[in-house]
């Protein structure tokens, strides 16, 4: 059983008198929901890296739920039909085989055809793979073992490119969600990431003169915007992110943002700078509290 | 974090209301040193600000030692001799009366005097506050209760501004110190060297396709500085100070962490929603440390 420091310092402080049995008597009777989150998984449809993913999947099997956390095909972003098809085909025959419990995702960029004719919405190049991922829509709201989930879109389209952002009819949206409920504990996911300082270490980056500039590509361009809704909010506990291939903790007023690598590593050859594939076991304890584990699986 | 004896213990020595003397047997690192993390003090010569800074130094006497991390003074930039004087014997003043304790010091950018024309070394500006503070140089290191300390000069001249930066000598130095890879480490400096506060900071100007983290609000060749920790392995913690923001960044094996401003807004309530805070750092004999957020003033 594991249990936080802050869950610790309130038990303590709301009893101050309790004895040691009593605390590990108390921690015993918490409810925890677990969860698997896998980011980054891009599954190609290549047999070899299958048998490497199935690893990931049977691990995070010995949890209630799984989260995919976009990117979860290699790239079907620019890629003629052939190769589209052929990416959805294997992701359907793996997880038909190794998928056996629930599970929710979001959109990475390499999970859009960015290639699709715009029909000037944000569902542009987004439909197909919201079906084969079985989504709701490209964002989502949805309760879990006494926890709030919410699935954000954060990959937009711009130009020949993506920006990380979350558009104007989401953003509403995200205010209503995070308005109509103060108080269930509450986890974000989103691909690219609203707070990390992976785009800062990233050993890739290019410098100016006078900044370090963080691009769109790497970090959510209207992130402060969110970031204020959620320092508002009060309950948004934990907010999950992927994307960089890399792996952070931040700890920023009253949420815990992580970056959660990628189970890919680097694109399946190895380590990418220094972090090794891995995907994020969540323990949602059903009195808010949540503890995090990064699973090495390989 | 796994609720551990250690975590226990810590958690009940923090509590001196709790008397449980069966947890006195169970074996465990102690804690070897208490640190009181006090940055961005900001003090002007100001009788009423030394009044409600006494009581931050009140609050804190029971630590080991007071570790001051930069912009300690007002502001001594580009002052007249006369503003600088008195700032220095305010902080004489005031220190002789509330300070107790051991201290050591780092300089932060108000701390600096105004670039001197004819000295281009890195130690300009610098003479008269490192000897002020009782600095053994601009950058400094030292072994404390089985930990190391390292104290880095973060704040040079670009021009006609400052930016954070490591400079060639000093980074060769600390190449140098940390070959020892055996010493649970602390390092601490003036700007970030990886922190999500300037990509929450408010006042930041997004551009087309980045947001431009400034020099002037973190270190420019932090990716350098980051390297040498994650190879050197044993740098646990990293403390800053400088954006008046609070955040713990989880990084590479190493723990990030901007630690506020004693002062809040300058001495004017809140910076963007964080109170005027010092840090608790507890190091432990096991190589692991405890951290608190003080919110003194509240």
């Amino acid at each position: 059983m594991e249990i936080s420091r802050r869950n610790v310092l309130t038990m303590i402080g709301s009893a101050p008198l309790l004895s040691f049995p009593s605390i590990a008597a108390a921690s015993s009777r918490r409810h925890t929901t677990k969860v698997a989150y896998l980011t980054d998984l891009h599954l190609p449809a290549c047999n070899d890296i299958n048998a490497k993913a199935q690893r990931a999947f049977e691990m995070a099997h010995h949890n209630d739920y799984l989260l995919f956390g976009g990117d979860n095909l290699m790239a079907v972003d620019n890629q003629p039909e052939d190769q589209v098809h052929a990416q959805f085909d294997n992701w359907q025959r793996f997880t038909a085989n190794y998928l056996k419990k629930p599970h929710r995702s979001i959109l990475g960029n390499h999970d859009i055809e960015n290639g699709a004719p715009t029909d000037g919405t944000q569902l542009c190049g987004k439909r197909r793979t919201i079906e084969l991922f079985n989504m709701k829509d490209r964002y989502w709201v949805d309760h879990v073992g006494g926890w709030r989930i919410i699935g954000l879109d954060t990959v937009q389209k711009i130009r020949n490119t993506y920006h990380g952002h979350v558009d104007k009819e989401q953003l509403h949206w995200l205010e209503g969600v995070l308005a109509a409920d103060r108080h269930t504990p509450t986890m974000i996911l989103g691909h690219i990431p609203l707070l990390s300082v992976t785009p800062l270490a990233d050993y890739n980056a290019k410098t100016q003169k006078m900044s370090m500039p963080v691009s769109y590509c790497s970090h959510v361009r209207n992130a402060r915007t969110i970031v204020k809704m959620l320092r508002q909010a009060g309950n948004v506990k934990l907010c999950l992110s992927g994307h960089t291939h890399m792996n952070d903790r931040c700890e920023f007023a009253g949420t815990t943002y992580v970056c959660a690598g990628a189970v890919s590593g680097s694109w399946w050859k190895g380590d990418h700078q220094g972090f090794a594939p891995s995907y994020t076991q969540i323990d949602l304890h059903h009195d808010g509290d949540f503890d995090l584990k990064t699973i090495l699986y390989s | 974090m796994n609720l551990t004896r250690r975590s226990i213990l810590t958690l009940l020595g923090s509590t001196p209301i709790l008397s449980l003397p069966a947890l006195a047997s169970l074996a465990g690192p102690k804690r070897v040193l208490r640190i009181a993390y006090f940055t961005d003090i900001h003090l002007p010569p100001i009788e009423e600000v030394n009044l409600r800074a006494a009581k931050a130094f009140e609050l804190a006497k029971g630590c080991d030692l007071f570790l001051f991390g930069g912009d300690n003074l007002m502001a001594i930039d580009h002052k007249s001799e006369s503003d600088i004087q008195s700032h220095f014997n305010n902080w004489q003043q005031f220190t002789a009366k509330n300070l107790k304790k051991p201290f050591r010091a780092i300089l932060g950018n108000h701390d600096i005097e105004q670039w001197d024309d004819k000295d281009a070394s890195f130690g300009s500006g610098k003479a008269r506050p490192v000897e002020f503070f009782g600095m053994k140089n601009r950058f400094w290191e030292e072994k404390m209760a089985g930990w190391r300390l390292i104290g880095l000069d973060t704040v040079h001249r670009d021009s006609n501004r400052f930016m954070g930066l490591v400079d060639p000598e000093q980074l060769e130095w600390l190449r140098g110190v940390l070959a020892d890879k055996t010493t649970p480490t602390l390092v601490c400096g003036h700007m970030p060297m990886l922190s999500v506060t300037a990509l929450a900071d408010t006042g930041l100007k997004p551009k087309d396709n980045t947001l431009p983290i400034s020099y002037a609000s973190e270190v420019s060749n932090a990716r350098e500085v980051v390297k040498l920790f994650r190879d050197s392995g044993n740098v646990k913690l990293c403390l800053s100070g400088h954006t008046h923001m609070i955040d713990r960044c989880d990084f590479g094996g190493t723990s990030y962490v901007c630690a506020g401003a004693v002062c809040g807004g300058w001495w004017n309530g809140a910076n963007q929603g964080f109170d005027p805070a010092y840090t608790q750092v507890d190091l432990m004999s096991d190589g692991t440390f405890e951290l608190k957020t003080i919110f003194w003033e509240v």
